[in-house]
């Protein structure tokens, strides 16, 4: 299958040439063949160690009729992203979700926002790492995984029905949650998304990859005070 | 409004028509040039070499006019502007006078061509220094009946280059002057902040004997040799003017409001000091790097070389002004050179910094992707990049001068100020944005735009999230359609 796409000015992307391979009701796409013009494999371009595209949240189960509309919109917007990230070296934040668990944890933390009315705070910690919610989490009891101070007023503005500000130890407990602890969670198993997989290779396309810091080329190359 | 790769692609093939037309002899003799009045009257849509000596002076007191207090209030811009409006006013008769020379303005900056005496670099040289020694008098005794500090520093120097004018109309039309020495005297006013009159090597090499003197590596002119050129060269309507700006108490009245938006419906032929505008504005510069060096090679390389130059230079500048105006609603200011700066802005009531750094952002990167269909087009391998920086602040917008329907157009404030500095201080290609364009910001803009390369039009729109972005439109229908990495293990997501 071979794919192009229309970008923002009317221009098209390279053709994307691909290989779906279908299991049941589970769809897979590789490129054809894997590593030809996107990475083998590169975590912040959504690509697999097996180099399957990560195209959404497990969005390759259970395709119906239904659900197969939505398959071809998600791997539409991964080919408008690889497009950019190979120019760019960037892939556009709010394109995409948390690697590995932290991308259920994001949508929660997502859900509890939204009801606060924190949407793009919430994106903002995301994508950047700054705003209100991101600097709360300075506020974090590492052991216990919650807010210090639980008598104060939680920081994410949480009020009661009588409008109310809603203590910090009660807040969590309460509707979907408290985003700046869900930030906390999410922030973790990232951590541990990467740490399973060290040892594997930067592909080297991305501005920014923690694959880079920890990568064996990276590394030695500091190690050795050398450039290059 | 925005940018779109097919009405690009055909704006730029309407431009390679306009190319202008390369003169037969290519290389005119300085004699030649004045005695049709080319340089004074420069004709629309012609190029042609021309030999002269290159003034370039700046009012180094500018910049400390620009605020009050470090505040950039309506007085301090009024105070700004009439500075600017009575040294305009000295400067207006030389471009009115007729002896063949070349007067150009813009912010604190003058640049004069002399190519009189005709075929004799040493005179012209000396003319030169008559003139800037001139400028220096004049400055002093208007700023000091006026009250304004108006120390000049000004650099000379001589060589060829590549002479163009385009646009359309009174109001839009720029004379360019290409090549070495309108670099390289520039350079050497940039290069330092002391008053005086400097000559860059070339200068040096090619004035009478006698007139340089050199200690501990820094040159000095011989006050007997200036004094000399100035008895020659009387340059008298500049005396003459510049006594009558100094006895003229009346200041100008600048009137400011706030102008309908996009800002391309601006029309600087209305702009006048009682009818001036003002608002929060983004400043863009954007540089052609290494072409000072392509248009030199070029006028070393013979007429095909020229030519060639000539439509790169034409083409390049006349689509960023397009990009600008058209894709952006942003309004010219001025090209300069191979440079244009130009202005967008945004809010309907009241200014929004972020979205006017945003429009400047993808602004820039539309030019990013024009630039790059232009040499494509064209078809050129010049090694040339393009070089963009932004800056914003409240930025006042008016003409200048005494000359009526020729005023000089000008956009003077902090932010056109830093926005060239900006830009001066990338190297190779690429963008920056200044101290404040970068803290008005959001975070998106700021992270892909402050320092760096500079994207492509299409790539910006995806990154910066705009609503044409077609991921953006998906994701608006599909929100589930967000790429990530799934854990490991595989054949899920
Ligand atoms: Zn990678
Ligand atoms: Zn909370
Ligand atoms: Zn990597």
């Amino acid at each position: 299958m071979d794919v192009v796409a229309t970008r923002s000015s009317g221009a098209f992307t390279r053709v994307f040439e691909l290989r779906v391979v279908q299991v049941a009701d589970q769809i897979a796409v590789f490129e054809r063949p894997v590593g030809g013009t996107l990475p083998a494999c590169c975590p912040e371009r959504h690509i697999n160690p097996d180099g399957s595209f990560c195209i959404g949240l497990r969005a390759g189960d259970g395709i119906t009729g239904a659900s197969a509309t939505a398959w071809w919109e998600k791997l539409h917007v991964f080919i408008l992203c690889q497009e950019t990230a190979a120019e760019a070296g960037f892939w556009p934040g709010e394109a995409q979700l948390s690697h590995g668990e932290a991308a259920e944890i994001e949508l929660a933390a997502e859900r509890a926002a939204d009801q606060l009315g924190l949407q793009s705070v919430y994106r903002e910690a995301v994508a950047f790492g700054s705003g209100p919610i991101a600097s709360g989490l300075a506020k974090i009891n590492q052991k216990t995984g919650m807010l210090r101070n639980g008598r104060s007023a939680c920081i994410c503005g949480r009020t009661d029905r009588h409008r109310r500000p809603l203590l910090r130890r009660e807040c969590h407990r309460c509707g979907q949650g408290c985003p700046v602890v869900l930030e906390h969670w999410r922030r973790i198993k990232v951590a541990e998304y990467w740490r399973g997989l060290r040892g594997q290779a930067c592909c080297g396309t991305m501005r920014e990859c923690p694959l880079k810091k920890a990568g064996p080329t990276d590394g030695t190359a500091i190690s050795r005070g050398t450039g290059a | 409004m925005s940018w779109n790769e097919d009405r690009a692609k055909s704006r730029i093939r309407e431009h390679v028509k306009t190319v202008p037309a390369v003169d037969r002899h290519v290389v005119l003799d300085s004699a030649i040039v004045e005695k049709r009045g080319m340089l004074s009257r420069m004709p629309l849509s012609q190029a042609f070499l021309v030999e002269g000596a290159h003034v370039y002076g700046e009012l180094l007191d500018f910049e400390t006019l620009v605020a009050d207090r470090g505040q950039e209030t309506e007085a301090a811009h009024r105070r700004l502007l009439a500075f600017l409006h009575m040294h305009y006013r000295v400067w207006d008769s030389l471009v009115d006078g007729d002896d063949g020379d070349r007067v150009d303005y813009h912010g604190a900056r003058l640049h004069a061509v002399i190519t009189s005496p005709a075929g004799d670099p040493a005179a012209q040289i000396e003319r030169a220094v008559a003139l800037a020694r001139k400028l220096t008098e004049a400055a002093q005794r208007v700023g000091q009946a006026h009250g304004f500090p108006s120390r000049i520093r000004l650099g000379i120097d001589h060589g060829k280059c590549l002479a163009m004018t385009t646009g359309r109309g009174a109001h839009e039309k720029d004379t360019l002057f290409l090549g070495r020495p309108a670099n390289h005297a520039a350079k050497l006013v940039a290069a330092g902040t002391e008053q005086g009159i400097f000559l860059t090597e070339t200068a040096q090499k090619r004035v009478a004997a006698g007139a340089v003197r050199k200690s501990a590596g820094v040159m000095t002119l011989d006050e007997a040799y200036v004094q000399g050129a100035v008895r020659k060269y009387g340059f008298d309507s500049l005396d003459r003017t510049a006594s009558a700006v100094a006895l003229d108490s009346a200041e100008p009245m600048f009137r400011f409001k706030r102008p309908a938006l996009p800002l391309s419906t601006v029309k600087f032929s209305e702009l006048a000091p009682a009818n001036s505008v003002r608002m929060g504005m983004a400043s863009i510069f954007a540089d052609i790097d290494g072409f000072t060096n392509f248009v030199d090679q070029a006028i070393h390389g013979g007429s095909d070389k020229i030519r060639e130059a000539v439509k790169v230079v034409h083409v390049i500048r006349e689509e960023l002004n397009a990009v600008l105006k058209e894709d952006f609603g942003g309004k010219r200011v001025r090209f300069i050179g191979d440079c244009i700066h130009g202005c967008v802005a945004e809010g309907e009531r009241a200014d929004d910094p972020a979205k006017t750094v945003r429009r400047a952002a993808l602004c820039a990167a539309a030019m990013r992707s024009s630039f790059d269909l232009c040499l494509g087009i064209v078809g050129s391998g010049a090694a040339i990049d393009l070089a963009v920086g932004i800056e914003y602040g409240q930025t006042p917008m008016t003409r200048l001068g005494s000359r009526g329907d020729e005023s000089v157009r000008c956009a003077a404030s902090k932010a056109t100020i830093e926005a060239e500095r900006t830009q001066q201080a990338i190297e190779h290609g690429g963008v920056r944005l200044g101290t404040v364009a970068s803290s008005v910001a959001d975070q998106a803009v700021r992270k892909h735009f402050s320092s760096g390369r500079l994207m492509s039009f299409d790539s910006a729109s995806d990154l910066l999230w705009t609503a044409q972005a077609p991921a953006v439109q998906i994701l608006r229908n599909e929100p589930a359609a967000r790429p990530h990495a799934a854990p490991k293990k595989p054949f899920r997501g």
